[in-house]
C-alpha cells in the first residue's frame, strides 16, 4: 500500500496515505459521498464508525524494497552473521555433537557410507549433527554445498542443498577425479549391493534395534540424545523399533523369521563379500577405494568398533572370521579417519 | 542345539546296527544331523523314522537324556499337531525293504497357471529338487499348510521326521545330506558361489515386488484371476483368510511403488471404459481426438515406466546370462537358475487380464523367455509325482485355527515381533496364552465372587400381587432377608384397609437357587 502511495501525483505532505489524510472531516465526507454515488445507495455509516475508521492507519511502516533480483537477495544473505557455514560443504548426519566436531564416523551406516565416500573422493567438508526433521527429503544424510563465490565480488551464490539421491552425481561433478573406475551398472555390482542392502542391513537392524540390550544401551540414547525428556524419547524409541520391525517383516519371504535366520543370512553375506574381495586391496579390483568400499566399510566399521552386546556379538563373530574384510576396514579407517 | 545333535547321533547308531541295506543312507543322515549346528532352520521332531530296530527306539525313549524333546512336544501341542501320534507305530511294523526308507516330501502351495505351484519360492524348490535328486526319491505334496514349516512359510521339505522350511535351507540341507551328490552348485568356483549368494538376494529383492504387483496388486488380475484361484483349492473359511493374507503381504512388498500402481489402474480403467463408450456412442459425446491423444500418451508413459521397472531386474540378469543356457554357463542348472525360474515363470506364463508383465517380457526380453522355457521344460516338466498329504500334514480348519491362534499375539503386536531363537516362537505364544488364561481366570473368579455377593445380598425385592375388589394391585416391598416383620410393617401400612395383616412371603435366595434342597 505504501509503495503505491509513493508515485501518486499529489501525496499529502505528511507520511500518511491518502486514506489517512481523510482524517479531516471534510475530506472524509467527500470520500464517502463519492462512494455512495458510485453505489447508488443512500447508505451512510454511523458517525462513531466513521470517527473510528478515520483514525486508521495508526502507523505506516517504511517502504518495502521493490521486488528483488536473486543476486541482491544473496548479497543480503551473505551479510548475515552465519555466513561462515556457507563457506564450506556441510554434511548433515546422525552424530553426537562431540563427534561432529572431530568429523568422527557417524553411528548410522547410511550416513557413514556417504561420509566415507566424500573423504575418499577428497571433498572438503565438515559434518553437522542433525535429525531427519532437518532434511528436505526427510532422511539423512544431505549436504549443503559450499556457496560458490560470485565472480568479481566478495559475495557468494546461494548454497545448494543436495539430497542423498543426488549426492553421487554431485560428487562426480565437484570432486577431484578418482581412479576407481568401477561401473555401478554391472550385474555383479548390483547383485552385491543388494546383498548389503538386504542381508547385512537386516542383521544390523536386528542387532541394533530388535535386540533389546543394544537398543537400550546404544541405539536409543544416540538417536534421542537431543530429546532427553522422558516420555518423548521413550515414544521416539518405540517408533524407531517398530519401523525396524516392519522393515524386517516386509523384506523376508517367510513369516516366522528369527534372529538366528537373519544372522545366518548375514554370515553367508560376509562369506560372499570376503570371497569377492579376495586378496585385493579394494572391491572389484579397483585402483582406489570407491563407493562400494564405502558402503561395506559403513557396516564393518560400526560392527567391529561398537561394543555390540547380546546377539550382536554373533554378527561380529561372523564378520571377524573373514580377515580380509577386517583388514579392509582397518585400511579405510587408518587412511581417512586416522 | 547341542541336545539335538546328541539325539541325532544316537539315532544314527541305532539305525546302523540293524540296517545294512540302507547303510549309505545312514551316512547321509549323519551328515544331515551335523547340519543343524550351522543352520537354525531344521526342526526335528519325534523320530518318526521307520524303526528298523524297535528296541533301539525303546531304549531311546527310556533314556531321557537321549530323548529330550518329548516333554517339549507335550508342552506345545499347538505347533506339534503335525506329528501324528501313530506315526512311529504305523511305520514300526513295516518290514525293512530295499526301498528308500521314506520318500522326501516337498510341501508347496497349490498348482496354478499351468505351473506346479503359485508361489515363486515353491517353484524354485520344485526346480531344485528336480535338478538335484532323482525323481523316484521325492514327491510333491500340495498341502498348502504353512504350519508344518518351521519358518512358517512354504516350501517345506519333509524328510522322515524332519521338517525344513525355506528354499535356502532346503538347498543347504540336501547339499549336505547326500555328501555333496545333490549339491548342484558343487562345480562353481569360490567367486561364483559368492555371486550365487548375491544374486539370490538380488532376485528376491527386485523380482518379488514385480510378481506381487503383477499377480496381487494389479487389481484386475487380483479380482479376476488370483483371488478366485484360491477358492478352487481351499475350503470354506480358509478361502477368505489365506488369499487375504497373501494379498496384504504383496501390498506391503509393493508399498514403495504407489505411483506405478496408480498408473496401471488408470491404464486398466481406460481399457475397460472403451466398450462402454462405444455401446453408448449415441448418448455420450465421443472423445475428441485431443483426449484420445492424451490417453494414448499416458498409456505410453505408463508402458515406459513399467518397462524400466522390469528392466531394473531383467537387464542385469540378461547381461549376466549372456545367452548361455544356464546362469553360470556350464552344462547343468544351479540354485540361481532354480530361483530365477521360480520367479520369472510367474511373470512369463500366467494369462492375466492386465498382461503388462507378460507383454513387456515377450516383446523386449525374448531371449530370457527362451531361457525360462528351456529351464521349465527340464525342471518343471510333467514327470513330477504328486501325493496327497498325510493326515497329520493336511490343512484342516482345526490345524489352521491352531496355527492362527498361536500367531495371534504376534500379529496383534502384543509380543515382540522377532525372537532370536526358533523355540522362542512357541515360548512366546504359549507364555502369552498362559498369561491370558491367568487373566481370564482371575476375571472369572472376581466375577463369581461379585455374582455371589449380589445374589446373596441380604436385601431383596418382592413383588406382591393382590386382589382388592376387582382390581389387581401390584406392590413392591424391599426388605432384609428374614426380616419379615420390617417388610410386613411397611406393607401393612400400605395395605391398611386389609383385615388380616399377613406377613409378606419373602424368599431366601438359597431357596431360589435350590441350595436348600
Amino acid at each position: 500500500m505504501a509503495s503505491t502511495s509513493a508515485p501518486l501525483p499529489s501525496p499529502p505532505q505528511s507520511s500518511r496515505t491518502p486514506r489517512a489524510s481523510s482524517s479531516s472531516p471534510a475530506a472524509a465526507r467527500t470520500q464517502i459521498s463519492t462512494d455512495t454515488t458510485a453505489r447508488g445507495t443512500s447508505f451512510r455509516p454511523p458517525r462513531f464508525i466513521r470517527v473510528l475508521f478515520d483514525r486508521f492507519p495508526i502507523y505506516i511502516y517504511p517502504t518495502d524494497p521493490v521486488p528483488m533480483t536473486a543476486r541482491e537477495f544473496q548479497t543480503t544473505l551473505s551479510k548475515q552473521p552465519k555466513d561462515d557455514i556457507y563457506g564450506t560443504n556441510t554434511l548433515y548426519v546422525f552424530s553426537l555433537p562431540g563427534d561432529a566436531q572431530n568429523c568422527a564416523p557417524s553411528f548410522n551406516p547410511g550416513c557413514l557410507k556417504w561420509q566415507t565416500y566424500l573423504k575418499i573422493r577428497g571433498v572438503g567438508f565438515c559434518i553437522e549433527s542433525s535429525s531427519n526433521h532437518a532434511s528436505p527429503t526427510g532422511s539423512l544424510p544431505f549436504l549443503i554445498a559450499e556457496a560458490a563465490p560470485i565472480a568479481g565480488s566478495s559475495e557468494r551464490h546461494l548454497p545448494k542443498t543436495i539430497p542423498v539421491s543426488k549426492l553421487a552425481q554431485w560428487v562426480e561433478d565437484n570432486a577431484p577425479g578418482s581412479v576407481n573406475q568401477t561401473n555401478p551398472d554391472t550385474p555383479d555390482y548390483r547383485a552385491f549391493t543388494s546383498l548389503i542392502d538386504t542381508s547385512i542391513r537386516q542383521a544390523w537392524l536386528y542387532a541394533l534395534y530388535i535386540d533389546s540390550t543394544n537398543f537400550k544401551a546404544q541405539t536409543k540414547p544416540r538417536y534421542t540424545y537431543s530429546t532427553p525428556i522422558w516420555p518423548v524419547n521413550y515414544f521416539l524409541g518405540l517408533q524407531m523399533r517398530q519401523a525396524a520391525l516392519d522393515n524386517l517383516k516386509i523384506n523376508t519371504e517367510v513369516s516366522k523369521i528369527t534372529g538366528r535366520m537373519i544372522y545366518l543370512r548375514a554370515k553367508e553375506a560376509w562369506a560372499a563379500l570376503g570371497a569377492l574381495l579376495g586378496g585385493q586391496k579394494w572391491f572389484f579390483g579397483a585402483q582406489d577405494a570407491g563407493i562400494f568400499d564405502a558402503s561395506v566399510f559403513a557396516y564393518t566399521h560400526l560392527i567391529l568398533n561398537q561394543d555390540l552386546e547380546g546377539s550382536g556379538q554373533d554378527l561380529r563373530a561372523g564378520l571377524e572370521t573373514h580377515a580380509n574384510l577386517v583388514n579392509h576396514e582397518r585400511r579405510i579407517r587408518s587412511t581417512w579417519f586416522g | 542345539m547341542r541336545r539335538k545333535r546328541t539325539r541325532f547321533e544316537a539315532r544314527g547308531q541305532s539305525l546302523q546296527c540293524t540296517s545294512r541295506i540302507i547303510a549309505p543312507d545312514v551316512e547321509e543322515r549323519e551328515k544331515g544331523a551335523a547340519y543343524p549346528a550351522s543352520g537354525g532352520e531344521v526342526r526335528s521332531t519325534v523320530p518318526a523314522l521307520p524303526s528298523y530296530d524297535i528296541h533301539a527306539n525303546d531304549r531311546l525313549r527310556r533314556d531321557p537324556g537321549l530323548y529330550p524333546e518329548t516333554g517339549e512336544r507335550t508342552k506345545f501341542p499347538t505347533t506339534g499337531h503335525h506329528i501324528h501320534p501313530s506315526a512311529s507305530s504305523h511305520d514300526g511294523p513295516q518290514p525293512s525293504s530295499d526301498e528308500s526308507p521314506s520318500m522326501i516330501e516337498l510341501h508347496v502351495w497349490n498348482r496354478a497357471f499351468g505351473l506346479p505351484s503359485l508361489d515363486p519360492e515353491c517353484l524354485a524348490a520344485i526346480a531344485f529338487l528336480s535338478a538335484a535328486i532323482p525323481q523316484d526319491l521325492w514327491v510333491l505334496v500340495e498341502s498348502n499348510n504353512v504350519s508344518i514349516s518351521p519358518n512358517g512359510a512354504l516350501p517345506a521339505l519333509k524328510d522322515g521326521s524332519q521338517y525344513i522350511g525355506g528354499f535356502d535351507s532346503i538347498v543347504s540341507y540336501l547339499s549336505s545330506r547326500s555328501s555333496g551328490r545333490s549339491d548342484i552348485d558343487r562345480n562353481l568356483s569360490e567367486i561364483q558361489k559368492a555371486q550365487a549368494t548375491a544374486y539370490r538376494s538380488f532376485i528376491r529383492k527386485t523380482c518379488l515386488p514385480i510378481t506381487s504387483l503383477s499377480l496381487y496388486v494389479t487389481s484386475k488380475n487380483w479380482v479376476r484371476i488370483t483371488r478366485p484361484l484360491y477358492s478352487t483349492f481351499l475350503r470354506f473359511p480358509l478361502q477368505y483368510e489365506i488369499p487375504h493374507s497373501h494379498h496384504a503381504r504383496a501390498i506391503a512388498a509393493t508399498s514403495h511403488l504407489s505411483s506405478l500402481i496408480r498408473d496401471i489402474a488408470a491404464e486398466d480403467s481406460n481399457a475397460i471404459s472403451q466398450p462402454f463408450s462405444t455401446a453408448f456412442a449415441g448418448l455420450t459425446a465421443s472423445k475428441t481426438d485431443e483426449q484420445k491423444d492424451a490417453e494414448k500418451g499416458e498409456k505410453i508413459t505408463t508402458r515406459v515406466k513399467l518397462r524400466n521397472f522390469l528392466a531394473d531386474f531383467l537387464d542385469p540378469i540378461r547381461e549376466k546370462l549372456n545367452r548361455e543356457k544356464y546362469f553360470f554357463g556350464g552344462s547343468s542348472p544351479t540354485s540361481v537358475d532354480c530361483l530365477l525360474l521360480g520367479y520369472m515363470s510367474l511373470l512369463v506364463y500366467p494369462d492375466l487380464p492386465s498382461p503388462w508383465a507378460k507383454e513387456i517380457i515377450h516383446q523386449e526380453f525374448a531371449d530370457l523367455v527362451r531361457y525360462v522355457d528351456a529351464l521349465k521344460k527340464a525342471l518343471l516338466g510333467d514327470g513330477i509325482d504328486r501325493k496327497e498329504p498325510e493326515e497329520a500334514d493336511r490343512l484342516t480348519f482345526s490345524s489352521w485355527v491352531a496355527n492362527g491362534a498361536a500367531d495371534i499375539p504376534r500379529r496383534m503386536g502384543w509380543v515382540d515381533g522377532i525372537p532370536l531363537e526358533e523355540e522362542d516362537w512357541q515360548k512366546q505364544s504359549s507364555s502369552f496364552w498362559v498369561a491370558l488364561q491367568g487373566i481370564v481366570g482371575l476375571v472369572a473368579a472376581a466375577g463369581g465372587i461379585f455374582a455371589y455377593k449380589t445374589l446373596t445380598s441380604s436385601e431383596v425385592e418382592v413383588e406382591v400381587q393382590e386382589k382388592i375388589g376387582d382390581a389387581e394391585v401390584y406392590t413392591t416391598a424391599r426388605a432384609e432377608v428374614g426380616d419379615a416383620s420390617a417388610a410386613g410393617t411397611r406393607s401393612v401400612n400400605e395395605f391398611s384397609e386389609r383385615e388380616t395383616a399377613e406377613p409378606l412371603p419373602i424368599f431366601k435366595v438359597e431357596d431360589m437357587l435350590g441350595l436348600r434342597l
